[in-house]
């Protein structure tokens, strides 16, 4: 599939048609969902022909009207009145060929009548095409209701349709025509919903694929910025030290080629005190600057508890980078709920809004890090008065 | 108020001069010393008013020793050392220290936690504010009815984590929208209940932590 998956619920409309576009052409030619019109087709060609009848006289008057695109206004068969008349016109035209016209066994027309409005009231009401969560998801209670009411009727109107056939102590002949129109109708509700199944199928996969790749993406860049970019930035400053530009190149290969080739991380096994204590002594090292660090709390590491680090780390450093300040304070709190930590300092602070929008230090690096893992960030400084960037992230249990 | 007459007491005469130096007149220095035994000839020759305390001493000695030998003394204790080994601090300020400092502190600090101490009140380092949540808040210890004393209320835990993340008393007043004189109390009815706390098991507790 070509098309750029949408955020929007894909939808058969006027635009798409199925065999030759009779319906949809009427459908949106009167401004109704064509899944009504393409039920009566199929009703009316089961029971006795009529539909196809109707459907290839119908194609050569409306073929000129196909290339349409747009949809100037909402569909009128939302509204439930529009769609009350649509049923209603339904049913009627129902009976009347069904007292007038020949091939109309009411074992046919009841059943089909039934499929019929099932359809043109369930669409919407039942909710069908609310069917929008994503793969695995969890539904919402209101969800769970609808889904909880379709399979319900469903399974009623199965139970029924059984129950009245062992009941009606038919002839074998007629219970074998009921049978193969029934199929025959089921066969017609198959197709009418089966392009539509697939193709949301296929768009949610899609989405989240897309969806997965871009969080892919933004970890690349974080961990580049933080790494790469960094220890570049260091070395540009340390030019005059050849022994330790050599050793921050190093460190940072030895680093890279771990992250690349997926070696395990050297902090595997500690403990959430130790991995601060290991970070906090790595920016004291590259950046020559005090860390007053105080860590309240132990346990073991963890995705949650790494990435939090992370953007702690991101933030001494920029403390260390810009705030003038060579002592900086790091108060980390490990509760069983949450996670705590503040990077501060009493530097010469700066204003939010003045910072570039090609830094991403604070907007990645720290807020949508700890954004991603479902966490808030807060950086409160004003020129002058200092910085102090507060992480938190609440813990499952 | 008339400027503390301070005592110190390090094992270093190097850092004893450079603190010394640093308070510069701030203070009044009345004495220095080196060992347990000559510390407490010190305090009892001059009875200063604070007394600046290391918690390792020439010969082995601990800084507790020297507050134990002086019972009844009117002099109020300050730990200051460069170890940050939780089980001194808590050592140190359950032996009746009114405060600990480390060593990282610079000569305006160092003069106004003396101040605060010589006027009563409890200093706390980010440090030692840090062991206090993590003694009394903490998972590890965890009993089923503590009593009132073996308890934080919120607003001690609240002042204990601003001092943590390096907050000062009158920016934590600031913070909090309270008096200075609220957050000093707060800070001293933390230091007793540290002090007088039934968990005997918080200097052992501490001792271990170092081993994790």
């Amino acid at each position: 599939m070509a098309a750029p998956p949408s955020l929007h619920r894909p939808r058969i409309d006027g635009d798409d048609p199925l065999a030759l576009g009779v319906a949809s052409a009427l459908a949106r030619r009167y401004d109704v969902d064509v899944l009504p019109v393409r039920a009566a087709f199929v009703v009316l060609t089961v029971a006795g022909g009529w539909g196809a009848v109707l459907y290839a006289a119908t194609w050569p008057v409306l073929v000129w009207r196909r290339p349409r695109l747009e949809r100037p206004h909402p569909s009128l068969a939302a509204v439930p009145a529009r769609r009350l008349g649509v049923l209603a016109g339904a049913v009627g035209a129902l009976l009347v060929l069904r007292s007038q016209a020949p091939g109309f066994h009411d074992l046919l027309v009841w059943p089909a009548a039934a499929v019929a409005a099932l359809l043109v009231v369930g669409w919407r009401g039942l909710g069908l095409d609310g069917i929008d969560t994503p793969v695995g998801g969890a539904l919402s209670p209101d969800e769970a209701q609808r889904h909880a009411v379709r399979s319900g009727g469903g399974l009623l109107l199965v139970l029924g349709g059984i129950a009245y056939l062992g009941a009606a102590d038919l002839p074998v002949g007629v219970l074998r025509d009921g049978l193969v129109a029934m199929a025959v109708v089921a066969g017609g509700v198959l197709l009418v919903f089966a392009p539509w199944v697939v193709q949301l199928t296929r768009s949610l996969a899609d989405e989240r694929r897309e969806r997965i790749r871009a969080d892919e993406r933004a970890e690349v860049a974080i961990h580049l910025h933080d790494s790469v970019l960094q220890t570049l930035t260091l070395l540009q400053k340390r030019a005059d030290d050849p022994q330790l530009m050599a050793a921050l190149a190093r460190h940072q290969e030895r680093e890279l080629r771990r992250w690349l080739y997926g070696a395990p991380e050297p902090d595997a096994d500690r403990g959430f005190r130790e991995a601060v204590e290991a970070m906090v002594a790595e920016v004291e090292d590259q950046h020559l600057v005090h860390v007053d660090n105080v860590t309240v709390g132990d346990g073991p590491i963890e995705p949650t508890l790494r990435t939090v680090i992370a953007a702690a780390r991101e933030a001494l450093v920029n403390a260390a980078k810009f705030s003038g300040e060579r002592t900086l304070s790091l108060y980390a709190e490990l509760r069983p709920q949450h996670v705590e930590v503040y990077v501060r300092d009493r530097g010469c602070g700066f204003r939010l809004e003045d910072v570039a929008p090609d830094r991403k230090g604070i907007s990645d690096s720290i807020v949508a890090r700890v954004d991603r893992a479902g966490g808030t960030a807060r950086v409160r400084t004003a020129p002058g008065a200092g910085t102090e960037v507060r992480l938190r992230v609440e813990r499952g249990s | 108020m008339s400027r503390a007459r301070v005592v110190v007491v390090d094992d270093h005469r190097l850092f004893r001069a450079g603190v010394v130096a640093e308070l510069g007149d701030a203070v009044e220095v009345v004495g220095e010393a080196h060992d347990v035994a000559s510390a407490v000839a010190v305090i009892e020759a001059t009875r200063p008013d604070v007394v600046l305390l290391d918690v390792h001493l020439v010969g082995g000695g601990r800084g507790r020793q020297v507050i134990e030998a002086l019972p009844g003394c009117p002099a109020r204790f300050l730990g200051l050392s460069v170890s940050d080994a939780p089980e001194d601090v808590i050592d140190l300020v359950r032996a009746g220290a009114r405060g600990y400092v480390t060593k990282h502190i610079d000569g305006a600090g160092l003069a106004e936690a003396i101040e605060r101490v010589a006027a009563g009140d409890a200093v706390f380092s980010p440090h030692l504010a840090g062991f206090v949540l993590d003694a009394f808040t903490g998972t590890g210890a965890a009993d089923p009815a503590p009593s009132e004393l073996d308890r934080l209320t919120p607003r001690e835990q609240e002042v204990m984590q601003h001092l943590a993340r390096g907050y000062a008393y009158k920016e934590i007043a600031q913070e909090l929208a309270i008096s200075l004189k609220t957050v000093e109390s707060h800070a001293s009815a933390v230091l007793r209940k540290l002090q007088l706390s039934s968990r005997h098991q918080l200097t052992r507790w501490a001792a271990q932590r170092k081993l994790l």
